[in-house]
């Protein structure tokens, strides 16, 4: 059964890239503009993965990371936050917040690929 | 994942676990471990419609049979785990010449081939 | 679907470029306000990003280079003058046609890019700064070798709680190689105790893998915190100690850290397999033995798979055969070099050709029988990671050795005679160069030190370069003791270069103490005489509190050299053509003109000269016009006054007798097309007369 993976950015252009290059890899993905919408969703579907942008409008990408992690059915999940700078702060705050892991923009589909890789089976 | 809990000819108790063996269930399947732990004398497991498992899924049948050890009941498998969670059994290591220092020379590692 | 996401970008790019207009002018009514710059240059940084990743390279190659002086104003390297907003609003423009463009771009565009960026550039500031300190070739992962790593891996208990599945960390292991796993349940409690949820399981795995310490180190990139890794390399492939191979479970046990010394001992009076014993006196737990045994037969495996591997693309020559190959090509050269010279001066055509296709054969002859003996110098390299880890631990200091380049072939000779040298060398750095930890630590350093060795070709030559981050060369302390030992005059002012080189100076050393590492007697101009008499050439870099780098040049070959053969006096000589720059005439006048002093202006510039007739004390009458063959030796230019130059020529380098050994100024002779026999002389050796001479 195909792994079903929920994308979260308020970049078109970056939704449409990351979800052209899972779908090639045989995953199913949703799309989510930001936190807050994602969170709906998230409640609605079990995803195997979250990969979330961090600064968005409604919802940032730590909040919804933060509420993912407290709900039962996402303590275990991979959640791969997707940030601009290669900053230590910024992961640092991630891990506090619960994310598996990140990807630093910009990333192209094969870094992609081999971070859904590395946290998902 | 499923769980379905049996009886064998010989009274024994069987444990069927079906369906993908993860973390999110071990909660669950612990406690059922632990009543029938209570109430049999011999378990078998059968993994043979597992579709997959991870580690904590392994160290918890581990612990399982760790506690019949010390308790003097048997846990074994009840027929070959299915080929795939064969397979993340040599993935995680979990393949075995000699049994672990818990187990007494006369009783057989889970995961001895 | 990927032209939908280009689309979605170049809407999502108009936006950005109006936001960065608007920053833009901002900026301009407020140059210092960072949020301002802040923004402009996140807009940058958007385009740059995205534009790589759909494809828009030449938006990004182009954003690129905006993005990086905003950088420097973001960082307050440099101020937005009215002049950087100005450029970068048309920038802007430009990024906008870029967009919209389709297909190649035509040369009007092209060339409006290229003016800006160079416009751009004229406003950074120039970077200074010394190589010495930039690490970017650091990394560099010389060629493709196995080794086998030992590694252990205890995650934090709660690491499932941040989405981590450990089976996942082994799952990428494995891809890197070939991998035994074995897993230590022994902390797993009984069912009653038993938090499921908690990672109670270490593992054990050995790999063999072309990929490196760090891809290993790469895989647990997320949970670098949450990880006790220890990676041991237990095997390298062709280096491994032949004890390391042959190891026997006891001394893995031993080597983990899992039993200890005093416990095998006590059991080994008894006659048991080591491993049973181990586990009856439950000394250790049966899983830890079994990740022993593991160990030992994935070594054996991946060495005799090596063997065989060895066994089935090589055939293995005894070094004499192919050395006496070497000669015989050498000798060939010879003949065929008669051969020729004689055919011309018959002017038989016929015989000339014959010749001319003899001389191309002999060339790729001579070639393929040299190339035979080359061989990768990281079997020397690895041999230096022992020592700079012994030495580092009789000393108190923690030194990483690096390597890069260990796939550089040069002349096995070559090779074997550098190895001293090397050494040498390496202790230096290790000695002298690097600094105890505390001190390390106080100057705001690492407190472990890197020692990096590196090889590359060169043209015909190999540079190796030894690298460390060091104290770096004092300059006082050298000059004072050059002063004190009488090397220097006091009032001499010296370069850096010529300060630097002081310590090839014979009898130089100063570290404070003798230590027992690189004592006393053995001092850097043995080194220095050691190379000169390789053809090689050494020189020195450093940069006082960052460290030290000396670079070592070789020849390829020592056989076979190309060089400029020259006459003196009824006689021939021959030059390596590598170290010739050019040929010029040397007129009574000039030597007039220079007012008794070997002085020869060059290009603007006074070269000394050396007269070999002079040198060499060689009588007889002087020709009207003689010829000086300009060399260049470090940097260093020094002309060798001849009769008159020949030209290029293949020379056999035949070492002379034993006589004839310690003759200085000469390293070596050859023998002519037609019988005769000419030396080759010691260039270095040489310059370094003349600079002696200048000094005094």
């Amino acid at each position: 059964m195909a792994k079903t993976i929920l994308a979260v950015d308020d970049s078109r252009s970056i939704l449409q890239m990351v979800s052209f290059a899972l779908k090639g890899a045989g995953y199913d993905v949703d799309v989510a503009p930001d936190g807050q919408a994602a969170l709906g969703m998230a409640s609605t579907k079990a995803y195997d993965m979250v990969l979330t942008d961090l600064n968005m409008p409604n919802m940032d990408g730590l909040t919804l990371i933060k509420n993912l992690r407290a709900k039962a059915q996402y303590r275990f999940t991979p959640l791969i936050m997707l940030t601009t700078e290669a900053d230590p702060a910024f992961k640092a705050k991630g891990k506090a917040v619960g994310a598996t892991g990140w990807l630093v923009k910009p990333f192209d589909p094969q870094q992609l690929l081999g971070v859904v890789k590395k946290v998902m089976r | 994942m499923e769980l379905v809990l049996d009886e064998g000819a010989k009274g024994e108790a069987i444990v069927r676990l079906s369906g993908e063996l993860t973390v999110a269930d071990v909660l669950a399947v612990r406690q059922t471990f632990l009543k029938v732990l209570e109430e049999s004398q011999e378990i078998l497991v059968d993994l043979g419609a597992a579709e997959t498992i991870d580690s904590y899924f392994l160290q918890l049948l581990c612990s399982a049979h760790r506690s019949c050890i010390l308790n003097q009941k048997k846990l074994s498998f009840s027929n070959p785990p299915s080929a795939s969670v064969q397979g993340i059994f040599a993935l995680a290591g979990f393949v075995r010449n000699q049994g672990c220092s818990q187990c007494p020379a006369n009783v057989k590692c889970l995961w001895s081939a | 679907m990927i032209d939908q996401a280009k689309e979605a970008f170049r809407e999502e790019a108009y936006e950005l470029l109006s936001e960065l207009e608007d920053s833009l002018l901002e900026l301009e009514e407020s140059p210092g306000d960072l949020d301002v710059i802040g923004k402009v240059f996140r807009a940058m940084h958007t385009i740059k990003g995205s534009g790589a990743m759909f494809g828009f390279d030449e938006v990004a190659a182009f954003t690129h280079e905006v993005e990086t002086i905003f950088d420097l104003v973001r960082n307050g390297e440099m101020s937005a003058s009215k002049e950087l907003v100005t450029l970068s609003l048309r920038a802007r423009d430009h990024i906008r046609i870029l967009l919209d463009h389709e297909g190649p771009l035509d040369d009007s565009v092209a060339g409006q890019g290229r003016d800006l960026v160079a416009a751009f550039r004229r406003l950074t500031p120039v970077q200074g700064g010394v190589q010495l300190s930039s690490p970017a070739e650091q990394s560099g992962r010389g060629g493709s070798f196995e080794e086998t790593f030992r590694i252990r891996m205890r995650l934090a208990s709660d690491i499932i709680l941040r989405g981590t599945d450990p089976l996942c960390l082994l799952e990428e292991i494995f891809e890197l190689g070939t991998c035994r796993v074995i897993a230590q349940t022994d902390e797993i409690p009984p069912l009653e105790d038993l938090e499921p949820e908690n990672c109670y399981i270490f593992w054990d795995l050995i790999l063999t893998t072309e990929k490196g310490v760090e891809a290993v180190r790469d895989v647990f990139i997320f949970v670098e915190d949450e990880v006790d890794l220890k990676i041991e390399c237990i095997d390298r492939d062709g280096s491994q100690d032949d004890e390391e191979v042959h190891r026997r479970l006891g001394e893995i046990l031993i080597a983990r850290g899992d039993v200890t010394d005093a416990q095998i001992a006590e059991l080994f009076a008894d006659k048991k397999p080591i491993g049973e014993l181990l586990v009856e006196s439950r000394a250790v737990s049966p899983g830890k033995v079994e990740s022993a045994l593991q160990e030992q037969e994935h070594l054996q495996k991946v060495q005799m798979q090596r063997k065989t591997q060895e066994a089935s693309s090589n055939i293995r020559v005894s070094a004499e055969r192919l050395d006496a190959l070497v000669n015989m090509v050498g000798e060939l050269v010879i003949v065929q070099a008669r051969l020729s010279q004689s055919a011309l001066s018959r002017g038989d055509a016929q015989l000339i050709s014959i010749a001319e296709d003899l001389e191309h054969l002999t060339n790729e002859l001579r070639d393929s029988s040299l190339t035979m003996r080359m061989l990768p110098i990281g079997s020397t390299f690895s041999k230096f990671k022992r020592l700079v880890r012994d030495l580092s631990q009789e000393l108190g200091k923690d030194i990483e050795l690096s390597t890069s380049g260990a796939d550089t072939e040069l002349d096995k000779t070559v090779i074997e005679k550098l190895n001293d040298p090397l050494i040498h060398l390496i202790r230096n750095s290790i000695d002298h160069g690097i600094e105890m930890p505390e001190q390390r630590q106080a100057m705001g350093k690492s407190r472990q030190g890197t020692v990096h060795l590196s090889a590359s070709h060169s043209g015909d030559s190999v540079v190796i370069e030894i690298r460390d981050d060091g104290k770096g060369l004092d300059r006082g302390a050298l000059l004072a003791k050059a002063v004190d030992r009488g090397l220097i005059a006091p009032e001499a002012k010296l370069s850096d270069r010529e300060i630097h080189e002081l310590i090839f100076a014979p009898g130089f050393s100063t570290a404070q103490a003798v230590t027992s590492v690189s004592g006393r007697g053995v001092g850097m101009d043995v080194v220095k005489r050691a190379i000169d008499a390789l053809r090689g050439t050494i020189a020195i870099e450093s940069d006082i509190g960052k460290g030290t780098c000396i670079r070592v040049k070789m020849p390829l070959t020592l056989a076979i050299v190309e060089s400029l053969l020259v006459y003196v006096a009824g006689d021939h000589y021959v030059l390596p053509l590598s170290s010739v720059e050019e040929c010029i005439e040397l007129t009574r006048e000039d030597i007039d003109a220079a007012h008794g002093r070997d002085l020869i202006p060059v290009r603007g510039q006074l070269v000394p000269y050396i007269s070999l007739r002079k040198h060499f004390d060689i009588q007889g009458e002087l020709p009207s016009i003689e010829q000086i063959v300009i060399t260049r030796v470090n940097d260093l230019r020094v002309g060798f006054v001849v009769d008159h130059v020949i030209g290029e020529h293949q020379t056999v380098i035949k070492s002379l007798g034993r006589i004839y050994r310690d003759v200085e100024g000469v390293s070596g002779a050859t023998v002519l097309g037609d019988g005769d026999v000419a030396l080759i002389l010691d260039v270095p050796n040489l310059v370094r007369t003349v600079e002696e001479q200048a000094v005094v």
